[in-house]
């Protein structure tokens, strides 16, 4: 534990770093969210949405999913697949005493760190000019709040680690990251609350990992979903990081087996 | 004049081969170019499930823009974004070098030296979106339309060539900010949203920095339904001649500032 809290340490001064980049990145990501919340403003403004929803609901719900979108999600396929696997980055972690899959978690967690520190004051920024009130979830289930956060964090990046492996077999990915990244933008509820999808679609998207990762999160800090209904979230979530991680294992020893170190 | 269309004939040469030598690399392309384009498709019916219209964007409509940003974006990709794509790398690891030392323009080696061949496909999906969504959006199409729909369209890929090619010049002061190149595809993206969205920025700056990447699909959309607002086409059209001299004025004057990493 001690070795991967160093790294960590070591991932912070990267981020401090980079400073630049991670606001490019926070930029990017208060666009896409923002461009759709317009769409849903002006389709309230001009009373066309079948349904009730209020103009504050919807912005409460995407700034939420911009903190989602940047502290839980996690984006490491690329740096796995590109630099290590591809251009043969890997074979130094080969030779560490460490796991690769928990050094790869623990270096990503201080971006996860700067993004949401960044969300939560655009958030605080936002919620001043529009008056958009955080509704305050009931202290009992805090905790469980809390947990579902952690798990969604765990969720998302086991999910990622096993999207970039099919790089051992395919070598450049990025078709395969275009498609996976459509689908998540549709199942997740990036794209639009899955409670507005057609009933089909919901079920769908209901029995894949993705709805767990940003919807079912935003939903529980949105204070919409019952204790009892935060447990089977959270029970949901766990299910699929032992699906997604013994996945990844069993992946992991085959294409490991197929890697070549390139440039050594 | 001649001279570079030569060599713009040798760059498409050359990428065609490129094509067919790494096979897999072609299906990567013609995957994402199918991926995107449906998931506009799939966007717009989700979305519209609980919107009936905005601001007189019906569902017809939408979907003849979703076809335009298709067309339109299929035919920038294709042209100049797979060459700007490289611009982080060349600058970063110092290889601009070898750029600035050949002996023709540096930008128009840097934006056309790569030819995305397999993105004509998403012209072709928007172009038979557009096909199939005409009767239902009861779009007559007259030579003078035609002409104007050309016109804007080569318009709007003009800004957004310059535009990108100016934000992307920061790379010599900032070389490792690689991801400003994802930053312009975001900001492409907002084409895919009828410009009526923007509104309640009306008046800020956001709007005046925003405003024309909302314009550049629903403009070549409105000639086609008929509905221009000639006072955008103009707003668009100096937009994009200006950028277009921007860009050139600030290459030239951040080259000053290159350093070089190989020398």
């Amino acid at each position: 534990m001690k070795r991967y809290f160093a790294m960590f340490k070591v991932s912070i001064q990267d981020v401090l770093q980079s400073r630049s980049v991670e606001v490019v990145w926070f930029l990017l990501s208060c666009l896409n969210t923002f461009s759709i919340l317009l769409f849903w403003i002006a389709a309230i403004n001009h009373k066309s949405v079948t349904g009730s929803i209020s103009v504050p609901q919807i912005q409460l719900y995407y700034l939420l999913l911009l903190f989602a979108g940047q502290t839980l999600m996690s984006h490491v396929e690329e740096s796995v697949s590109r630099y290590d696997i591809k251009e043969g980055g890997l074979s130094k972690f080969l030779l560490r005493p460490i796991s690769y899959f928990w050094f790869r978690y623990w270096t990503e967690l201080p971006w996860r760190f700067a993004g949401g520190i960044m969300s939560v004051a655009s958030f605080i920024v936002f919620s001043f000019i529009f008056h958009i009130g955080l509704p305050i979830p009931p202290l009992a289930t805090v905790p469980l709040l809390l947990l579902l956060l952690i798990s969604t964090n765990v969720l998302a990046f086991t999910y990622k680690m096993l999207l970039s492996l099919p790089t051992f077999w395919i070598t450049d990915s990025w078709a395969l990251f275009e498609v996976m990244e459509v689908i998540v933008i549709i199942m997740s509820g990036f794209l639009m609350p899955l409670s507005f999808f057609p009933d089909i679609m919901q079920r769908l998207a209901y029995s894949l990992p993705f709805a767990y990762m940003v919807f079912v999160p935003v939903q529980a800090m949105l204070g919409q979903l019952s204790l009892i209904q935060m447990v089977q979230g959270f029970g949901m979530q766990l299910f699929w990081i032992a699906v997604l991680g013994l996945t990844y294992r069993f992946v992991w020893k085959k294409g490991i087996s197929l890697y070549t170190g390139v440039g050594m | 004049m001649f001279r570079y269309f030569k060599l713009y004939q040798q760059f498409v040469r050359i990428n065609w081969k490129l094509l067919f030598a790494y096979r897999a690399s072609l299906l990567n392309h013609v995957v994402n170019s199918l991926t995107w384009s449906g998931f506009l498709f799939i966007s717009v019916l989700l979305l519209t499930n609980k919107v009936s219209s905005i601001a007189g964007w019906d569902r017809n409509a939408l979907l003849l823009l979703a076809g335009m940003y298709n067309l339109v974006m299929g035919i920038y990709h294709s042209i100049f974004a797979k060459s700007l794509h490289g611009m982080a790398e060349i600058v970063l690891y110092g290889k601009l070098d070898a750029y600035l030392l050949k002996p023709f323009d540096s930008q128009f080696h840097l934006s056309l030296r790569e030819v995305n061949i397999p993105g004509f496909l998403r012209c072709v999906i928007g172009i038979i979106m557009v096909a199939v969504l005409a009767p239902q959006n009861h779009i007559v199409l007259t030579v003078s339309t035609l002409v104007l729909f050309l016109l804007t369209l080569t318009i709007s890929v003009v800004f957004l060539y310059s535009s990108w090619f100016s934000t992307l010049t920061l790379l010599i002061w900032f070389p490792r900010m690689d991801n400003l190149i994802d930053l312009m595809y975001g900001t492409s993206g907002l084409g895919r949203y009828p410009k009526e969205v923007i509104a309640p920025f009306h008046g800020t700056f956001m709007f005046f920095l925003l405003l024309p990447f909302f314009l550049v699909v629903s403009i070549p959309t409105k000639v086609l339904l008929d509905s221009a607002n000639y006072l955008e086409i103009g707003l668009l059209s100096l937009l994009a001649v200006f950028f277009l001299f921007f860009s050139r004025y600030f290459w030239k004057f951040a080259l000053r500032s290159y350093s070089g990493g190989s020398v």
